[in-house]
């Protein structure tokens, strides 16, 4: 990074992490670190910039900032200058118009009102210039296939810990079922572009995952609950997917020297001599298996085992259409 | 130009960073009301007073153009030095002084009132601050948190730091928000340099040029496009654009974006986006609409499950509902083979029925499926381990 990028981003670092220390009691060094994306070193350096210029600065000056560092917190005394965050620059204003817009067009709420709202709320935090700002530049769409009412439910009773009734429809169901989950989490797994809520199911009394798509319908109840303490949904991730089985199933896929390139950028292959790559999947859903495979017809081949790769065949040929789904949500 | 000088009582050499000049020179500014001329500053903040007090000519031209510098780098920070011409009078006449206000500079106190209470939606301008109603207030964080949680977010830095100082004065405990998680595929990060580098040439309207690799053709090709908008979707990033070697808006997965030419900061405002583009026509979109090949409607019935499920998803049209739970639903498709890998996936449950070149090359490709798993003679076909390819990891440019 060139010396002129690298004074701009400390620059931008110390002074938003002047008027947090400034605060009674100072600020844990830590949690800046994280919330500024840079090492503890890296703001401890910042820091040093700022309590250097007590050296050559007039005594009537140099006074004005001290900074104070002990192991877990930084502490800044200030007389004035930099007590206050300064106002949002353009790429923050911007970062604020675009994830309003987002919102509001995922909510379907009325995009005129709000479109002034946004507007109103970016010149009164000091940017002025906001028409200027390329906000239609950026779009962020995480899946117009969720209803936008289901996903809002889920995410409020996800937050105030109240249970939900869904109206769930299984893959190759011909009719959805009803399930009344705790929601832990909602996670959005990019490797799928899906939504899933994560959480306990009442009926199986064990975690497991609802693809949103997949309901139709989700009613919270006036039932809290308490999640586990130590529960964390990125413990539910493999590569970028949402997995939970209690009976995960092994299988290779191979993938033809057309498509190899693209799979080799997400996931861990071996390349074969012919040019084609392999990749060893486990799954929680053995369907979701036959559905990528299709989903890459005819690149993709599953290898082994021997009644995936008959689910594949038998699923072309319209047979597992017909089946009626006996596994349970993943 | 050395950052390096003496202090001022002669005693021993000390370096003054750019970042501690640039600190000297706001606080500078800010402690005064009325603007400051130019001298003025280059004898007061202690970097240039070094050199410029006792300077010769050539140290003072060099301190002059260096603070011009200073000054142009930090408006392009976004702060907001202004130059005032003829605001200040010296020895009769007139010069142009320097000015940063504190209301230029720091952010407005926020108070929160609650939405019942306030008249407006958003803010009202309060001595010293802005009132800002509740809902209005969880509105704002939200939408931060949105572009925060999406890991390799274009703006996901600034969404940080907007949202750090948007919660300076508001209690962020206050606004709890709901435990959502956003795993982004293992290549997010390594495109982010990308993003960055499309990202500022959608901002200055400079066209890049680089090479694709579209999956469709299966083929290489150098493209020269003007960026309107980076799109996220389907878990990916899409650049959308006029591709010049097309003369057509494209889009383009950013994945497949190889040897982007480097960042020109001496180009800017090579082109308009036409004001009838709307980035919000490109959301929503599936893969087969995102194609090159000229547009095809295709009508698909579907079986009671799926007929539900298309139904739920909003997939194409409605065309039929029947009692029996069946319907039949229709589809602009630009890509044909991506549209029937997409109904070969619903395993029977779906079935094209017009057009009829569509529909072979849905049952042709399932032919295909179909011979390429008939049961293996051997159990056990892998071929040893061989060289591992772990996911590529690209650069930007």
């Amino acid at each position: 990074m060139g010396s002129r990028a690298t004074a701009q981003k400390r620059l931008e670092r110390i002074l938003l992490l002047l008027p947090e220390a400034a605060r009674e009691g100072g600020v844990p060094i830590d949690e800046m670190g994280r919330a500024l994306g840079v090492d503890v070193e890296d703001l401890v350096d910042d820091l040093r910039e700022v309590e250097d210029r007590e050296y050559y600065l007039p005594a009537s000056e140099g006074g004005q900032i001290q900074v104070t560092i002990s192991p877990h917190r930084v502490h800044v005394w200030t007389s004035g200058a930099f007590r206050r965050p300064v106002r949002l620059n353009a790429g923050e204003a911007l970062a604020l118009v675009i994830g309003l817009r987002d919102l509001v067009l995922s909510n379907d709420v009325d995009r005129e009102a709000h479109g002034d709202l946004i507007h109103r709320l970016a010149a009164d935090l000091g940017r002025s210039d906001v028409e200027a700002l390329p906000a239609d530049g950026i779009g962020v769409d995480f899946g117009s296939t969720v209803d936008e009412k289901v996903r809002a439910t889920l995410e409020a009773a996800a937050r105030d810990r109240q249970r939900c009734r869904l109206r769930y429809l299984k893959p190759l169901a011909s009719e959805p079922e009803e399930r009344v989950v705790e929601p832990y989490a909602l996670v959005y797994a990019a490797t799928d572009a899906a939504w899933y809520v994560l959480g306990r199911s009442l009926e199986r009394d064990a975690v497991r995952t609802f693809r949103l798509d997949r309901v139709l319908d989700a009613v919270e109840l006036d039932e809290s609950f308490e999640a586990p303490p130590d529960f964390d949904p990125a413990e539910y991730l493999t590569e970028g997917r949402l997995f939970r089985a209690d009976e995960p199933v092994d299988a290779v896929v191979r993938y033809s020297p057309r498509i190899a390139r693209w799979i080799e950028e997400e996931r861990e292959c071996e390349r074969l001599p012919d040019g084609s790559v392999l990749v060893r999947h486990t799954v929680a859903d053995p369907d979701w298996l036959v559905r990528h495979v299709l989903l890459h017809a005819p690149e993709a081949e599953v290898v082994e085992p021997g009644d995936l790769r008959e689910a594949v065949r038998m699923g072309v040929e319209g047979g597992a259409a017909r089946l009626a789904a006996a596994a349970g949500p993943r | 130009m050395s950052d390096s000088a003496s202090s001022p009582d002669g005693g021993s050499s000390r370096r003054r960073s750019k970042v501690q000049r640039w600190l000297d020179l706001i606080a500078t500014l800010l402690r005064r009301r009325a603007p400051a001329t130019a001298e003025e500053i280059l004898t007061n903040v202690p970097w240039y007073a070094e050199r410029w007090i006792d300077g010769d000519d050539t140290s003072r031209n060099n301190v002059r153009r260096r603070f011009e510098l200073d000054k142009e780098e930090l408006r392009a920070l976004g702060i907001a030095i202004k130059t005032i011409p003829d605001s200040r009078r010296v020895d009769g006449e007139l010069r142009a002084g320097y000015r940063l206000a504190r209301h230029d500079f720091y952010l407005p106190v926020l108070r929160l009132v609650s939405s019942s209470s306030h008249s407006s939606d958003s803010g009202s301008p309060i001595p010293g601050g802005v009132e800002i109603a509740d809902q209005v207030a969880r509105l704002a964080i939200e939408a931060l948190r949105h572009v925060t949680a999406l890991p390799g977010h274009v703006l996901e830095p600034e969404a940080r730091s907007a949202l750090r100082k948007l919660t300076f004065d508001l209690d962020r405990f206050a606004f709890p928000s709901a435990p959502i998680l956003i795993a982004p595929r293992s290549t997010a990060v390594a495109r982010a340099d990308t993003l960055r580098m499309l990202l500022d040439a959608t901002r200055v309207r400079r066209r890049v040029r680089f090479q694709y690799h579209g999956i469709a053709r299966d083929e290489t090709t150098h493209r020269e496009v003007a960026p309107y908008a980076l799109l996220f979707q389907n878990g990916r990033w899409y650049l959308v654009g006029h591709d010049s070697t097309r003369t057509a808006i494209r889009t383009f997965r950013v994945s497949r974006i190889l040897d982007l030419d480097g960042p020109d900061r001496s180009r800017a405002g090579e082109y308009e986006v036409p004001d009838d583009f709307d980035i919000g026509d490109y959301r929503g979109r599936t893969a087969w609409e995102l194609g090159d090949e000229p547009s095809i409607t295709a009508r698909v019935d579907f079986d009671p499950g799926p007929a539900l499920h298309a139904q739920r998803c909003a997939w194409g049209e409605l065309v039929e509902d029947r009692a029996d739970g069946t319907a039949t639903r229709a589809f602009i498709v630009h890509d044909a083979d991506a549209f029937a890998r997409w109904i070969l996936a619903f395993q029977g449950g779906a079935r094209i029925v017009e057009p009829s070149a569509l529909a072979e090359i849905a049952r042709d490709l399932a032919r295909q499926v179909a011979e390429g798993h008939t049961p293996l003679r051997t159990t056990h076909s892998i071929p040893p381990q061989r060289r591992r390819h772990r996911p590529r990891r690209r650069s930007g440019g």
